[in-house]
């Protein structure tokens, strides 16, 4: 039996109308409370039956609705794709219209929203890419989507793999981005390495801060500057001469 | 009918878009305004002649009456509750 038949205008109709009395009823009760037109048990008594009433009708809404929670067999399986999706990305899901909002990270401080229309699953779902990402790949990236491209009716990928796929050419867009952040940490590492090798060179910790200078090499080196690795190259035989003189 | 694919890629769009601030604004629970848009869904569906597409989104919009209803249930309850019997 299909839904629409389930939700019959009667059941409907009915609720409404138990709905619209009791509002009524209410109103009046409100009234002659106001104009003190009834006795505090009747106003007791009659409350306790409204109550009662409001509860009885909130079951059978609940009920109601409770039949249209029944999924199909479709959308049982574009339920277990956004669940799979919900396993590897932030995303709000309407589970039964089969949309959702998928949230991305490019880099620390880039971040996207993308809107999936998988309703129809299993054939390609459709992404509403924001106008930024189009911007940023000069024209539609869903077209270089190979998972979509390649898309098999029969053997449908998940559509978690279109993501992942995203996910991965918009963090190589930003790569630089998150070189950069990447390199800020190194930098402020570094800095802290140099303020404490100082710190035991002044103290005549030289062993202390010939391993300390060294550790600010390699940092140097791996951020490709050699200016301050040539730097404290130097600053190492300086402390191994006075090393040598103590 | 529509008459060529342009029409028929352009309402399958407006048909997505609809359907997608639709969720969104039931999801901020915004359901009078989420109602009308997705009856205009129904509206472009029909269009389309996508049956499939009218049942399940008729699906929803009699889901968000009810919801609306059960609104309508707490606010006479909670008025209910606030009248007391003062001497």
């Amino acid at each position: 039996m299909g839904c629409s038949e389930v939700f019959s205008l009667l059941d409907y109709g009915a609720l409404e109308e138990q709905l619209g009395h009791l509002e009524g009823e209410i109103e009046d009760l409100k009234k002659n409370l106001e104009s003190k037109d009834i006795t505090k048990d009747d106003f007791e008594g009659k409350k306790l039956n409204l109550l009662e009433e409001i509860k009885k009708l909130r079951y059978e809404i609940e009920q109601l609705k409770e039949q249209f929670n029944a999924k199909s067999q479709e959308e049982k399986v574009i339920f277990d794709e956004l669940n799979l999706l919900s396993d590897q990305f932030q995303i709000d899901i309407d589970e039964y219209s089969g949309l959702a909002t998928v949230y991305l990270s490019a880099s620390i401080d880039t971040h996207f929203e993308v809107d999936v229309d998988c309703s129809k699953y299993p054939e390609p779902p459709y992404l509403f890419i924001p106008k930024e990402i189009d911007d940023f790949f000069k024209g539609n990236i869903v077209s270089e989507l190979k998972t979509l491209k390649k898309w098999s009716l029969k053997k449908p990928p998940h559509l978690v793999d279109i993501f992942k796929e995203l996910e991965k050419k918009l963090v190589a867009f930003f790569q630089r981005d998150n070189e950069i952040v990447e390199n800020r940490e190194k930098i402020a590492n570094r800095r802290k390495l140099i303020k404490l090798a100082q710190t035991a060179e002044e103290a005549g910790n030289f062993n202390e801060a010939f391993e300390l200078y060294k550790s600010v090499i390699y940092i140097s080196q791996d951020l490709k500057d050699k200016e301050t690795s040539a730097k404290y190259k130097e600053k190492i035989k300086e402390i191994e001469a006075r090393a040598k003189q103590q | 009918m529509p008459s060529n694919n342009e029409e028929i890629e352009s309402q399958l769009y407006e048909l997505r878009a609809l359907r997608n601030r639709a969720r969104k604004q039931r999801a901020n629970n915004e359901l009078e305004q989420a109602k009308e848009l997705y009856s205009n869904a129904i509206d472009v569906a029909k269009k389309l002649k996508s049956n499939e597409d009218v049942e399940q989104i008729e699906k929803i919009v009699k889901k968000i009456e009810l919801d609306l209803l059960l609104q309508r249930v707490a606010k006479i309850e909670q008025n209910l509750n606030q009248m007391t019997w003062a001497e």
